[in-house]
């Protein structure tokens, strides 16, 4: 018997907006030495949506992704999908590259995520953007199955998001402001030799870099030559940036500029044994290499952007026996956002039905490590945090996330330590206690027991216990549904998407 | 989505070793297994043979029985080599211990009697019992469950636990009880849960809770999870097969 959940992805990029309606099927597995496990065990597209352009609005300095028209471009997808909203149970909505640095992009997420359906999570973060775009093409899923470590780029208009895999497990991600749309361009009045001329519309940040560093401006008109001076010199710091270029030597230092993150370090970039090119861009080299036609002249400048050429430019410059163009492409973070988002929790968890406090949402994880032998760790490091922090307005639910708990930790002592822990915590802090509730997350596999102990405790606090979850990579976390099993009414789970909010500067 | 591979290469292999404890992909030398491969399989066989042949702790009984107030009595196989030797021996108790302990747990009536078997592998008890039983202890006192007082049964099988839950008239048995090693683990311990057991009670009335062991579901998880698995028990008034039938 298995449970099947409809689950949205929709990606508001830089240029384009798509979304995906997936079908997920919940299934009650035995696992080799284990309980019962609920598990996402099959993942199934069922509608995928045009690629439609972002429609960005500009109000005097301000730059705005229309509410409206972005709205009705939505409802249009689920009249396409033939899917009733209420139908959906999970997914996330993910504002990626220039769109996260729009005036009203946070703004914007939260009503589009709350109208897309229920259980629907807004989220942004370069980190993140690196991660769906891993999960989605499949990255993720043939490093675990091969062993590879592959570096998946996604490239899309604004940015290029990079996430490196080991053994399935995403290790590092980087992020660098470099994409198709650095500048617009419209076609003017040809010069005086009856060449093709381009003028600026719109030019970002790293387009105003980038043309400086060749000497032009954005305020003349620009040949197509400049236009593709300005391809090649994106491509070439991309290319710098991943290490998979054939000739290098571009200045370090424009490429920290550029970079929204840390450069990615030497020690990941060297054992890369694949790239793995996705988004927008990559979409364009696949094609490309497809046809792998040396003709400057059919790639003009469609779209008004530099995706096309910035597409041809990297293929002249990467290597390309460790390049591979997945078939998901321009989808693939999408395809992450609407398929790989859901984490189902362990089996064995602490959650009592009268308890109704699900779903949660915009819970803040703070992320807390075990020391064994420092009684009073737990009230320290959190103080610390939310000192850090310095916000608690008692509306925002947290989470605890234990991390570093030792095999010592894992027997009765240990979690009546922790208990006594959490306890000492609420005396100390009772306003952590949000509602009178608190989550703790844990990767191995004790919620079950934790939580009858604080039951023992603490009668009149919820205390919900969730473990088999990985949140190292989130800020925040939104807690779902509860997922049953069919063989065991004890063996109850919670969908839990882990996110970042992180709209850029 | 890309198209998963098809064929067998050293990385495919090195994926489907992660999934498993078992010896997968250990190569040979010539036509004998690789020396470390062989001397770990010589290793894990020991200690499986240990499991099966050793005999519980005296230390641990002693400081187990003072620290919970416990009862120990023999099976009907007297020693490990019978018990090995004539497995239905570890049935039933010996016919000695019946009246004296039938006295001892007095008809009481709980809802709850626990057992303690060393089963295949007295190792078992040794490992878990420290973090399992505190948590069922714990656990059935919030709940409000009655317990009888527990027995630590030598040389003991599955179905002693009936026994012995008949004779302080519980209406739940339990028997954590070690189960038969393999090659990846001998600490593994099992609780078989019987509602109403009885002399009569059959293999489909159990309901168990099996791979019990750190690597497995850790002795702990496993406590709370078996003080759900009684309430429900005692809710619908039926184990074993017929419990899952009801879900």
């Amino acid at each position: 018997m298995s449970q099947s959940i409809l689950s949205v992805g929709i990606d508001i990029g830089t240029t384009t907006t798509h979304m995906v309606l997936s079908r997920l099927s919940i299934d009650t597995i035995s696992i080799f030495n284990r309980l019962p496990e609920n598990s996402i065990a099959a993942r199934e597209i069922v509608y995928q949506s045009p690629i439609t352009f972002t429609p960005i609005v500009y109000e005097g300095e301000n730059r705005l992704i229309d509410f409206e028209k972005i709205s009705l471009v939505l409802e249009d997808f689920y009249k396409q999908a033939k899917i009733d909203k209420n139908e959906i149970e999970s997914g996330a909505l993910i504002v990626t590259g220039d769109s996260a640095r729009t005036d009203n992009a946070q703004k914007v997420a939260q009503a589009l995520a709350q109208a897309a359906g229920n259980f629907v999570v807004e989220t942004a973060g370069p980190k993140l953007e690196g991660i769906l775009a891993a999960r989605g093409s499949g990255a993720v899923e043939e490093s675990y199955r091969t062993g590879k470590t592959i570096c998946n780029v996604d490239i899309g208009g604004g940015t290029t998001n990079l996430a490196f895999i080991e053994k399935g497990r995403i290790v590092e991600t980087a992020c660098l402001n470099l994409g198709g749309r650095l500048i617009q361009v419209e076609e003017c009045q040809p010069d005086l030799f009856n060449a093709e001329q381009f003028k600026t519309v719109q030019c970002n940040r790293s387009g105003r870099m980038l043309l400086q560093s060749l000497g032009l401006s954005s305020s003349a008109p620009l040949s197509k030559t400049d236009l593709s001076k300005l391809a090649s010199k994106a491509a070439a710091l991309i290319a710098e940036y991943c290490r998979i270029s054939i000739k290098s030597g571009e200045e370090t230092s424009l490429l920290e500029s550029l970079s929204e993150t840390d450069v990615p370090s030497l020690a990941w970039l060297e054992k890369v044994d694949e790239y793995w090119f996705t988004g927008g861009v990559g979409t364009l080299m696949k094609s490309q290499e497809r046809k792998d036609t040396k003709s400057e002249k059919s790639s003009a400048v469609p779209f008004g952007d530099l995706g096309q050429m910035l597409a041809r430019a990297l293929l002249d410059l990467l290597d390309r026996k460790r390049a591979r163009f997945d078939a998901s492409g321009i989808y693939a973070t999408v395809i992450g956002a609407g398929l790989h988002t859901m984490q189902v929790s362990g089996s064995t968890i602490g959650i009592q039905s009268s308890q109704s406090i699900l779903p949660l949402r915009n819970v803040r994880i703070l992320k807390i490590s075990a020391e064994q032998n420092n009684k009073g760790y737990l009230t320290a490091q959190v103080t610390k945090q939310l000192n850090f922090l310095d916000q608690l307005d008692g509306s925002e639910p947290l989470a605890l996330y234990i991390n570093d708990l030792s095999r010592d930790d894992i027997s009765y002592r240990g979690i009546k330590n922790l208990a006594a822990e959490i306890s000492n915590l609420l005396e100390r802090l009772p306003k952590v206690a949000v509602k009178n509730a608190l989550v703790i997350v844990l990767k191995e596999d004790i919620a079950m027991s934790l939580s009858q102990i604080l039951k023992g405790m603490l009668r009149d606090k919820i205390i919900l216990t969730i473990d088999g979850i990985d949140a190292q990579n989130g800020d925040f976390m939104d807690l779902g549904k509860t997922l049953g099993s069919a063989i065991d009414p004890n063996c109850l789970s919670i969908g839990v998407v882990i996110k970042t909010l992180l709209f850029y500067k | 989505m890309l198209e998963k591979s098809k064929n067998i290469t050293t990385a495919n292999l090195d994926y489907l070793t992660r999934l498993t404890p078992a010896r997968l992909a250990v190569g040979r030398a010539g036509s004998r297994p690789r020396f470390d491969t062989w001397l770990s399989f010589r290793k894990d066989h020991a200690l499986a043979r240990d499991a099966v042949l050793g005999d519980l702790k005296a230390s641990f009984i002693k400081e187990f029985v003072q620290t919970y107030d416990l009862l120990v009595v023999e099976s009907q196989a007297g020693d490990r080599k019978n018990f090995v030797l004539n497995p239905p021996s570890g049935k039933r108790l010996k016919d000695s211990e019946v009246a004296d302990l039938s006295a001892k747990l007095g008809q009481t009536s709980p809802d709850v009697q626990i057992v303690m078997s060393d089963g295949l592998s007295a190792l078992a008890l040794e490992e878990n019992l420290p973090d399992l039983y505190p948590m069922l202890l714990d656990g059935f006192r919030q709940e409000g469950i009655t317990m009888g007082r527990s027995v630590i049964a030598l040389q003991g099988r599955v179905a002693i636990a009936d026994q012995i839950g008949y004779l302080s008239g519980a209406k739940i048995a339990i028997n954590l009880i070690g189960e038969r090693p393999g090659l990846s683990t001998a600490k593994s311990l099992s609780a078989y849960i019987t509602y109403n057991p009885s002399p009569s009670t059959i293999s489909s009335d159990r309901t168990v809770v099996s791979n019990i062991h750190q690597e497995g579901t850790p002795p702990v998880e496993a406590g709370a999870f078996i003080v759900r698995t009684v309430k429900r028990i005692l809710d619908l008034k039926v184990s074993g097969v017929r419990l899952q039938a009801l879900s």
